[in-house]
């Protein structure tokens, strides 16, 4: 048997001979362990990649055409683009994909008997929004650009939305009255669960996606009212709708695909000599300041991560500390106490390093049990905090435990094992040989 | 008292006795802030805005027929919805606006006083009525709110101007400008103005040289914005209603109302005008849903500090421990020398509160540190001398408490261990 | 000094009674210098343990000084214990986080006597064994000799009627075991009365008289031939 697996049998045989101190310690790190796991999750379910596979090839694009007296509050270019600026973009084949989008706010006419007249967060973009952001399908699937150019009736239905109106069937096919027209349904999501609403940095993003989707063409006809910020920076000069469309009024989200650097490069300098080009127009008064923006970019930039929850993932690792620190004293009774067990070892030539690894082994098999215990508990106190955010997020997944917060305990656990174990270890290990057998 | 002894033999014993000290000190630091940080949550929800948010309603009619698209039809429903809001028992005041207390966001735009040629001057701006200055329960420092009539002329005169094309002029602005009547909040007076005597008669402009012209001043008003102008607001006379024919109104109930009306608005609206469906929302569950982080925050603070306390109070009781059973020996021989019980539980705490002040003098450093740290990220969570007495105190309590029982134990060491063999 | 009659002593466990002491009856008068002796599990340390206050007893008298120690309160027998009996242990019992001067001065604290004269009784007892120089040593630092030379400084500081002595050259070498039984003998010269528990014959015979102990009480009381008062170890013949 090599020596490690033989410390940690002397270590299991320890730990069984006081299963009362053993669980109190195993307890102590488990509280740290849970404490610290639920506030790194919390902060962790802000601050991770939503889309890990695309974040390097999603891009969202930003001009300044604010006015020219102040800069956009907070300093940079506007969060939103214009309507005339959308539409002049997308004109670039550069991307692979693109789509700008908005979200509305729009009375569905179900089947009376499955549920009344609701008024509903729709979102409007185009066909690339769903293979862009990996949207799944369960049936049926997006519509495609040709529709898209004809400005098509066409929808796309949320899974719990499909649930509600046709009772969770293939609803492929069927129609849905939206406001005064007919839509039919040509495709409805799996369940789609990002992290956060990463496409739509703009509004309430910790919230679930939209639950339908149609057009974006189609808003000339429907002029639908605009249900996420709507910023401008002088009165619309056209009264209605149409109006707004040739205005400097910031409403709509856009996002391109750019699968190289290269690409990358050529956009922003198309959007630059665009930017150039509407100067000598009279618009974009401000200095050249647009933005083209990864995924994570964009996310650092609007500060998706709340500054609390750093603060509060900081103050539950000094708990964790703390924990592991109260425990010093108990290991140290408990170790010392074998003295007379040690000095009969490093008689018979048990080096101090040998006495030494076998009570960090020791440690450590108590504090991975603990870290164990410990992100179980955290599973429950996530449950609990995502109930009561729950009128917040509306929704009771916000905060979840992946295999990196598993990690985490895991790390946690060890860390604490340490802190709370190498002192006593290396007290124990100084023993001298046998200093106890003229005893008796 | 043998304090010269004991502070030589906690020197000699640096790491044992420094593990209750840094427990200690670490302990006061983080509930410290925990505590700060929860005074700062509960100091926000306490907030005042101003208004009488325990008895305001939120009422929002979302039309569903087509009707409403209608211009004479959509201003009919908003007076009748009025009326009858105004008649409800129970009720003290109600206006039509598009502000919602607490809602988080708003509507803003930028205006500057006429002739400066400085920078614009960002505010929250809301249509309102004749019941702006009673329902929302403002205090008028000077001049007046609007009256019915002049709602239903500027309504007019803002149908007609905005249905249309205003033909503008070779710099780009209106040629016909147009001169509003506006309340605006002494705090925004003094942004744009400075410190005057009276803000009333002064005049402002927009981007488009529209004019606003001051007539009323009110004193207090507080709603959190996205942008810094919690304080800012000019109210405007406007019948708000959307493009559907969407309309919100806020309504004041009579004291301790506010559930009884909300259910009975929420039954008699809709067979007001059954083409639109109402949604009834209490602004004290907006207010409590606005602060629900800084509510979460505070519980999960306070959990945290009662965790650490008990956490600590153990690992005091548990360090302390192991430092009696390992010096009975000790204890046997004191005792043996003549020692009374009150002489050993006397020495053990006064070793015990020699450490936890040397632990305590740690903490209130550490404390402030750590303070320093978290302001760049909290602004409002600075700490006073009071939070720091506070918590000196009740942690040498803490630590006075978890060494009695081992201290009692230790008291209770018979002398005969003196001469058992070792 | 010290007289026990008739002292009763009695440990119980679920399982066994012992015996440590059964009618033990001993009269030491002061000024004496007594060794107890007898063989392990004859009651030896029970017997010292009653004698200096630091267990109590079953049945019997024990009169210490003139006063009746039977009920007195804790604090009370540890005024005694504090300001007439002055112990020396086999292990010295010293406490290892102080100093010479610290470790000597520990009785003296609890008899609230003020700084100067603590430091004044310090001085002097450490000077009577000649470790005036290192009051500021550690016990580790001290061989054992000068361990337990320490801890008869301990006593003296005191200045007590009564030293109690357990085994008291049972972890010195045979060098150390002189100075240390002279020391004794000097200390006694002075008034003081001793009762110093051996198994070892050499220690006792420095002694006036000898009591030997066996199953808890006295076996048999042994003076020796003749009363030389002196350095020499007595044996016989030697004058």
């Amino acid at each position: 048997m090599t020596l490690i697996a033989y410390q940690v049998r002397m270590a299991w045989k320890s730990l069984r001979r006081n299963p009362g101190h053993t669980a109190i310690v195993a307890g102590g790190i488990a509280l740290g362990v849970a404490v610290s796991t639920v506030f790194a999750t919390v902060r962790h379910s802000y601050a991770k990649d939503p889309i890990p596979e695309k974040s390097d090839d999603l891009y969202y694009v930003r001009l300044d055409s604010w006015g020219p007296q102040e800069p956009y509050p907070g300093g940079g270019p506007p969060t939103q683009v214009t309507y005339q600026d959308l539409r002049n973009l997308m004109r670039s084949d550069i991307p692979v994909r693109q789509s700008g989008m908005f979200k509305s706010f729009l009375y569905i006419f179900p089947d009376p008997k499955m549920a009344r007249p609701q008024k509903e967060i729709v979102r409007m973009c185009f066909a690339d929004f769903f293979p862009m952001f990996q949207v799944p399908f369960r049936y049926g699937g997006p519509w495609d650009r040709k529709a898209d150019e004809k400005a098509e009736q066409v929808v796309v239905l949320g899974k719990e939305m499909n649930d509600r109106l046709f009772g969770g069937e293939n609803s492929v096919g069927r129609t849905l009255r939206i406001e005064n027209r007919e839509f039919k349904v040509v495709g409805v999501l799996d369940e789609w669960r990002p992290s956060i609403k990463f496409y739509d940095l703009t509004q309430n993003y910790v919230q679930a996606p939209e639950q339908i989707y149609i057009p974006f063409n189609l808003l000339v006809a429907m002029q639908p009212p605009v249900a996420g910020n709507d910023d401008g920076w002088k009165n619309q000069e056209v009264p209605g709708f149409a109006g707004k469309l040739v205005s400097e009024s910031v409403w709509i989200q856009f996002w391109v695909e750019l699968p190289t650097a290269e690409h990358v490069a050529r956009y922003k300098a198309f959007v630059d000599a665009y930017t150039l080009e509407q100067k000598k127009l009279g618009r974009f008064q401000r200095p050249l300041n647009n933005r083209v923006q990864s995924v994570t970019e964009w996310m650092a930039e609007v500060r998706v991560v709340p500054k609390q929850t750093t603060a509060m993932l900081a103050v539950s690792l000094l708990f964790l500390l703390i924990c592991a620190l109260n425990l010093i004293g108990l290991l140290l009774g408990k170790f010392l106490a074998r003295a007379p067990e040690i000095g009969v070892r490093r008689a018979m030539g048990a080096r101090r390093l040998d006495v030494f690894v076998q009570h960090i082994v020791e440690c450590e098999m108590v504090a991975l049990a603990g870290g164990a215990i410990g992100l179980a508990l955290s599973l429950g106190g996530l449950w609990a905090v995502n109930l009561w955010t729950k009128s917040i997020t509306q929704r009771t997944d916000f905060f979840q435990i992946d295999w990196k917060m598993a990690a985490f305990a895991a790390l946690a656990a060890l860390a604490a094992g340490l802190v709370a174990g190498v002192y006593p270890a290396l007290r124990v290990c100084r023993i001298p040989p046998a200093t106890h057998l003229r005893m008796q | 008292m043998e304090i010269g002894p004991i502070l030589r033999a906690i020197r000699r014993n640096k790491a044992r006795f420094g593990v209750i000290a840094a427990e200690v000190a670490l302990t006061l630091a983080v509930v410290i802030n925990c505590v700060a940080l929860i005074a700062d949550s509960r100091r926000q929800m306490a907030h005042p805005s101003g208004f009488d948010d325990d008895n305001l309603l939120y009422v929002d009619s979302i039309p569903f027929g087509e009707a409403f698209k209608e211009g004479g039809y959509k201003r009919a429903a908003l007076d009748a919805d009025l009326s009858a809001l105004r008649a409800t028992p129970g009720v003290k005041a109600a206006m039509n606006t598009r502000f919602v207390p607490w809602g988080g966001g708003g509507s803003s735009g930028e205006i500057r006083p006429v002739g400066s040629n400085g920078p614009m001057f960002r505010t929250q701006q809301y249509s309102v009525d004749e019941g702006l200055i009673d329902t929302l329960d403002l205090k008028l420092l000077e001049g007046r709110a609007f009256s019915r009539a002049e709602v239903d002329r500027y309504t007019r005169q803002l149908g007609e101007l905005f249905d249309s094309e205003r033909p503008r002029g070779p710099d780009g602005h209106p040629v016909d400008k147009f001169l509003q009547e506006i309340v605006i909040s002494r705090h925004f007076g003094e942004k744009v103005f400075g410190k005057q005597p009276s803000y009333l008669g002064k005049l402002l402009e927009d981007s488009d040289t529209d004019q606003y012209q001051v007539i009323g001043v009110i004193d207090e008003f507080y709603n959190p914005y996205p942008w810094p102008i919690d304080e800012d607001v000019i109210f405007f006379a406007n019948r708000g209603i959307s493009y559907e024919g969407g309309s919100r109104y806020l309504v004041r109930t009579e004291p301790g109302q506010a559930n009884a009306v909300a259910r009975t608005l929420q039954d008699s609206m809709p067979r007001i005008n059954n083409q639109r469906s109402v949604r009834v929302q209490l602004v004290s569950d907006i207010r409590q849903n606005f602060f629900g982080p800084q509510r979460i925050t505070a519980w999960l603070m306070g959990l945290v500090v009662a965790l650490l306390i008990l956490v600590t109070a153990l690992g005091i009781v548990g360090m302390t421990s192991f430092l009696v059973t390992e010096r009975t020996r000790q204890i046997g021989t004191r005792r043996a020398l003549g020692a009374r019980m009150v002489d050993i539980l006397r020495y053990f705490l006064l070793e015990n509160w020699m450490v936890t002040t040397i632990g305590i003098l740690l903490g209130v450093g550490l404390a402030i540190g750590l303070n320093i740290a978290l302001l760049t990220v909290i602004e409002g969570a600075r700490i006073g001398p009071g939070i720091i007495i506070t918590g000196a105190v009740l942690l040498w309590l803490l630590g006075l408490g978890s060494a009695l029982v081992p201290a009692l134990r230790a008291a209770r060491t018979s002398p005969a261990v003196a001469t058992r063999s070792v | 000094m010290l007289r026990m009659t008739n002292i009763k002593k009695v440990y119980r466990t679920d399982l066994v009674e012992t015996h440590a002491l059964a009618d033990l009856s001993i009269h030491v008068k002061p000024g004496e210098f007594v060794a107890v002796m007898g063989p392990s599990g004859s009651g030896k340390t029970t017997f010292l343990n009653v004698a200096g206050l630091l267990d109590t007893f079953d049945a019997g008298e024990y009169l210490l000084d003139g006063v009746n120690v039977h009920q007195l309160g804790d604090g009370e027998m540890s005024r005694i214990r504090n300001q007439k009996i002055g112990f020396v242990f086999q292990s010295f019992n010293l406490i290892p986080e102080l100093d010479v001067f610290d470790n000597v001065d520990v009785p003296l604290r609890y008899r609230r006597l003020p700084a100067g004269e603590r430091k004044e009784r310090i001085q002097r007892a450490l000077e009577q064994v000649g470790l005036g120089s290192r009051m500021r040593h550690l016990p580790s630092q001290l061989s054992g000799g000068q361990q337990q030379r320490v801890a008869i400084a301990r006593v003296l500081a005191g200045d007590p009627k009564l030293i109690l002595a357990d085994e008291p050259t049972g972890n010195l070498d045979s060098l150390m075991t002189h100075e240390i039984l002279d020391l004794l003998e000097r200390i006694n010269e002075e008034g003081t009365t001793i009762i110093m528990v051996t198994h070892s014959a050499e220690c006792a015979s420095h002694a006036h008289r000898q009591i030997h102990l066996r199953d808890g009480k006295v076996a048999e009381v042994d003076e020796p031939p003749s009363l030389v008062r002196g350095r020499e170890p007595l044996a016989p013949g030697l004058q």
